[in-house]
């Protein structure tokens, strides 16, 4: 049942990836501008356009294009940049790295965090703690990240104070690893911009769990309220916690591009940005298959999690 | 009393700049104070991309690692135009003419010319480059025009028979582009004979130059020169203030004052000839009326432009290029006059006319323009495209465009490619019969003096009929270190940063 | 004047009626209101035309600009004032675009059962599968910003949450008697949907509208910080923000006056989504799941 489950899941992805990539193939290629025009600049003469064309195997016939890029795909070959005459692929590595990093580095922070203040309130419902940290919750979910990150840069980059770099600076050769902290206030914001929903949503699983007929009659056996808590009422709420994870990640995935591009840390989405001023369409292609893989791998990861650990949907 | 002219303007722009730019004023007596010491590594931050692929230094592709390296710094051209516009030898030790037709030209190559591969630079190499000049799609092959034949006189010697006269074949030789390679040049291993050459280049991240030691001139001071491209003005900012980089390099006028009364930093603020024409399409109504297209360079507010757009940072012009060219006519000024431009609409019944103006990246000049065409009557739209889109197929066939930038130099080397015969960017169509017929004379004439008059005339012609807006000349901006020294006081090529490199340093 | 509530009334009346009993909700609205007075009323006290070069570039507050000036020299007061309308005009559209979208694929998919679901469900799936705001720059980015589509994009991203939603809730109502009931009377498919199923879901319907809402302003204002949204010379909070980035350090002000005008309008709309969703007991919304 599972397995099924699986396969069927991942050949729908494995389908979606390739409506995906034609869309964008046949999109990127039919609207106006191309890479050509874009290296050329004033001298995108007739001539020059042309030559520059057949240069880069621009000439072909599209679909001839787009089947030659398919094949390279099946051998792992992401196909050739218009712009660096190089692999595709060295572009979007280092780019894919940074972005993992800071998808990794938010996780870190932003589950364990929005776990501990999620189950803080649960706990103690009604108290002073619950109810201000649910009005903050409340009261910042809706607000974009770019809001959160100016806020952020003016708190502890320049007006206040002098902390951190608002912008992440990596010197040409070196990793994000190298200058960890560019990464703290790109992380601070996407965990204040997650940690609403992933706070609450915590708080309200827990809340369930212990209100439910197993916990309560855990304690009325006279479990002590910590082992109840934690062995119960907690294992209870772990399925929709690992789900709202799951999909938590994806959205950072999102959010990130507008994180990235507010700090200009060199990730996938400053990446994707440059390349579609350059209408480099084999980039375009790699970064935004990427972008969708991660998002329905995380979808189905949280899928998958939660009929493991949901014992009547095992069988 | 011309003189008078120009010098009021000159100090209406000088009264900006201090009151603006404070620091400029502090940066030139640093400078002065300062002298560069051998070695160290200069790192330059600059908006845009550089270190793309494989390096053609003819063609133009949008890599500012080329652009760096065109401009004296790896690549070296036959001649030069100095910091004050004229033109010197490089690395052309003569170029005179071989007979009166202007046609015959001869080179003598400068010997002990050394490659950085360790080849000695000779005639093959010189014939080599002119030939790939002249190939389709380069920059500047319209500067020499079809030449005949090419003929190898001896091994430093190079005789050109070229199609058209030119009699001013050696400012021809002279744009950064002309850059002379070794025969059989390969983009992925490039070579050239300048002060520095070519090191690491990490993809769109980083151009290194180190010293070439072997150097046919003054040794250059620096161990290595960084380019470090940024997508975003407020990151490349940031490393300069943190230390990542010595210099940011044609800086927006709106970020100079961030680093106002720091005394960290300076600003390199140079004059220019540098300019972003508004483009006309003569061929087809309604530019074809001589009427609007005055009425527009009467009413757009030049001064405006100069303050919002370039913060002060520009000097007023009249529409005309090359200011910087010794022959450039000083005397022809405009001043704004809405009534004379109202009145010329009204008599071409072009009033309530309505035209979009396409922009490349930035409008705020198209916007001045718009809104002082609305005080005649014609109704502008704006709309701004980005690369891609902006040079599109529609391109050449545009009607009304501008944004894209023409550097500073001297008049024939940009009337050659914009209004005179064959020109390959005239998108303007401005095919005046008189115009076309005093050029040809003008490329006739060997000497200076009456080639000098012939010019005039050509710029009188130019202000009464051309087919540009140039409202202002831009100034060159850069942010540096105050630690950096040998920064000149004046470059008119708009490129002084780069043009200044073997000659910059830390200060000692 | 208190009316009975009954199943026939204007149910969203009633919804927000009940919702306004939450301090909340009534914050929402206050806070929103204010927020769309500012962009339909700012235009008529700027004190400059938005496009106006009337200084120098990035002066600081006073003299005649409150806020200072921007990076060309324009009022950014002025610019503040008539930059609300793109955001507030939009961001309803959008979000209205998405929930007619998707309240039809869902009802429809909760309605069909069978393999018509099934397939509907998986072509959502295969929508949700693209980040909105990639999916909304590659397009934008190709075809040119135009106002019309960012809002056509913005709201067929939404979608296939919405579409998710709608089955969800509808998916109970399907199989009640009343519906029943009236296939048993012939009554047309569509006056089904119409009348008897909608009726019965306005209240989460609503708060997902709200929620579609804030979205829909997170993502068109963030295109606009990126230069795929609002184009100049035109006055947008967003591309303020985009604008006058590069001295945010020392001129804050033209950055951070139209990104908390954003974030308050958000927040509104969120606040209001927030109280209805109070008045559905028991429930408590999972959201988060997507960009």
């Amino acid at each position: 049942m599972l397995w099924r489950h699986v396969i069927r899941r991942s050949a729908l992805g494995v389908f979606t990836l390739f409506l995906i990539s034609l869309i964008i193939f046949f999109a990127t290629n039919v609207l106006p501008g191309d890479a050509a025009r874009a290296i050329l600049g004033r001298s995108a003469t007739p001539e020059a356009v042309a030559m520059l064309k057949s240069q880069l195997g621009m000439d072909r016939p599209l679909s001839v294009q787009y089947l030659a890029w398919m094949g390279g795909i099946l051998h792992l070959d992401m196909g050739m940049s218009f712009i660096s005459r190089g692999p595709v692929w060295d572009i979007v590595a280092p780019r894919l790295m940074n972005t993992l990093l800071l998808l990794a580095a938010t996780s870190l922070v932003a589950l364990p965090v929005s776990f501990v203040i999620g189950t803080v309130m649960a706990i103690k419902p009604g108290r002073l703690f619950d109810n201000a940290m649910n009005g903050f919750l409340i009261g910042t979910a809706g607000i974009p990240e770019f809001v959160i990150a100016i806020i952020l840069v003016l708190l502890l980059s320049t007006q206040v104070f002098h902390l951190l770099p608002s912008t992440a600076l990596v010197p040409p050769g070196q990793s994000v690893l190298e200058n960890p902290q560019v990464l703290v206030l790109p992380v601070l914001t996407l965990t204040f911009a997650v940690m609403p929903y992933l706070g609450r949503l915590i708080r309200a699983s827990l809340m369930d769990a212990l209100a439910s007929e197993y916990v309560v009659t855990a304690r009325l056996k006279g479990l002590s309220p910590r082992v109840v808590l934690l062995r119960h009422a907690m294992r209870n709420s772990l399925v929709p916690s690992i789900q709202a994870a799951a999909l938590t990640l994806a959205y950072i995935l999102g959010g990130a591009v507008v994180v990235e591009f507010i700090f200009q840390y060199p990730g996938l989405g400053s990446a994707l940005q440059s390349a579609v001023a350059q209408r480099d369409v084999f980039v375009i292609q790699a970064i935004v298959l990427i972008f969708a893989f991660g998002y329905i791998a995380f979808n189905m990861v949280a899928d998958i999690l939660t009929i493991l650990m949901t014992p009547r949907l095992r069988s | 009393m011309t003189f008078e002219i120009r010098r009021r303007s000159f100090l209406k722009g000088a009264v900006g700049l201090a009151a603006f730019s404070a620091v400029g004023g502090l940066a030139s007596q640093a400078t002065a104070a300062q002298t560069p010491a051998k070695g160290g590594k200069l790192t330059i931050g600059t908006q845009g991309q550089a270190g793309l692929g494989p390096i053609d230094p003819h063609r133009p592709s949008g890599d500012l690692g080329i652009n760096i390296a065109n401009q004296f710094n790896v690549f070296e051209a036959l001649t030069k135009q100095s910091n004050e516009g004229g033109i010197e030898m490089c690395l052309a030790e003569s170029v005179t003419p071989g007979d009166d037709t202007a046609t015959v030209w001869v080179i003598k190559i400068k010997k002990g010319v050394s490659f950085h591969n360790g080849n000695e630079l000779k005639a093959d190499d010189v014939i080599f480059s002119l030939k790939r000049i002249r190939e389709p799609g380069t920059m500047t092959g319209g500067h020499i025009g079809p030449v005949k034949s090419y003929e190898k006189v001896d091994n430093h010697t190079v005789r050109l028979v070229l199609e058209a006269p030119r009699s001013w074949f050696p400012i021809a030789l002279s744009d950064p582009y002309s850059s002379i390679l070794p025969a059989g040049y390969d983009p992925k291993a490039p070579v050239g004979t300048g002060p520095f050459k070519y090191g690491a280049v990490v993809q769109s991240q980083s151009v290194t130059l180190d010293r070439f030691d072997k150097y046919h001139g003054t040794p250059a001071l620096l161990d290595s020169v960084v380019l470090r491209p940024f997508e975003d003005a407020s990151a490349m900012l940031n490393a300069l203030q943190s230390g990542q980089i010595d210099i940011i390099n044609d800086v927006d006028a709106s970020l100079i004052g961030e680093v106002e009364g720091d005394t960290k930093f300076k600003v390199y603020n140079s004059p220019t000839g540098k300019f972003y024409p508004i483009q006309m399409r003569t061929d087809v109504a309604p530019f074809n009326d001589v009427r609007l297209r005055q009425a527009l360079r009467l009413v757009i507010d030049r001064q405006a432009v100069l303050n919002s757009v370039y913060n002060g940072n520009a000097a007023l012009a009249s529409d005309l290029y090359g200011r910087y060219d010794p022959d450039f006519d000083k005397a022809l000024t405009r001043e704004r006059d809405v009534a004379k431009a109202k009145s010329l609409i009204e008599e071409a019944g072009l009033t309530g006319t309505a035209l979009e103006l396409v922009m490349y990246n930035d409008m705020a000049t198209a916007l001045v323009l718009a809104d002082n065409a609305k005080e005649i009557g014609i109704n502008i739209t704006v709309k701004q495209l980005d690369g891609a889109s902006f040079f599109n197929e529609e391109y050449m066939e545009r009607h009304f465009f501008g944004g894209d930038y023409w550097p500073s130099g001297p008049i024939f080397l940009i009337s050659s490619l914009a209004d005179g015969p064959n020109a390959g960017l005239d998108q303007i169509r401005w095919r005046d019969a008189e115009y076309l017929d005093l050029w040809k004379k003008a490329s006739n004439t060997l000497d200076a003096a009456a080639r000098r008059d012939i010019t005039m005339k050509l710029q009188d012609i130019l202000f009464e009929r051309g087919g540009w807006i140039i409202p202002v000349y831009i100034n060159e901006l850069a942010l540096c270190k105050a630690e950096v020294a040998g920064l000149p006081a004046f470059d008119q090529s708009g490129a002084g940063i780069y043009r200044a490199l073997p000659g910059l340093g830390f200060a000692s | 004047m208190s009316s009975l509530p009954t199943l026939h009334g204007p149910t969203w009346f009633l919804a927000f009626r009940e919702a306004s009993r939450y301090r909340r909700t009534r914050i929402g609205i206050a806070v929103t209101l204010l927020v769309i007075a500012l962009a339909l009323l700012g235009p008529l006290i700027a004190p400059y035309r938005p496009d106006a070069f009337v200084g120098r570039p990035f002066m600081p507050p006073g003299g005649g600009f409150l806020l200072g000036t921007d990076f060309r020299g324009r009022d950014v007061l002025s610019r503040l004032l008539y930059g609300g309308i793109p955001v507030v005009w939009m961001s309803f559209a959008a979000a209205s675009i998405g929930m007619v979208l998707g309240v039809t694929v869902g009802l429809v998919a909760a309605y069909s059962k069978g393999w018509v679901d099934e397939f509907l469900m998986r072509v959502m799936d295969v929508f949700l599968s693209i980040p909105l705001i990639i999916f909304v720059l590659l397009f934008v980015s190709l075809i040119g910003t135009k106002e019309w589509l960012v809002v056509l994009l913005v709201g067929v991203a939404h979608m296939p949450q919405v579409a998710r939603i709608t089955r969800g809730v509808a998916a109970d109502i399907v199989e009640r008697e009343f519906v029943q009931f009236a296939e048993a009377l012939s009554v047309p498919r569509w006056r089904i949907l119409w009348r008897e199923i909608l009726p019965n879901i306005t209240t989460p319907l609503l708060v997902e509208f709200g929620i579609r809402i804030v979205w829909s302003i997170a993502g068109i204002a963030a295109l606009s910080v990126m230069g795929y949204g609002i184009q100049p010379p035109n006055a947008d909070w967003g591309l303020m923000i985009n604008e006058n980035r590069g001295r945010i350090a020392t001129r804050p002000l033209p950055v951070l006056a139209p990104g908390l005008c954003i974030a308050i309008f958000a927040f509104g709309i969120n606040m209001i989504a927030e109280g209805i969703a109070g008045t559905i007991s028991g429930t408590s919304r999972k959201s988060g799941g997507e960009a």
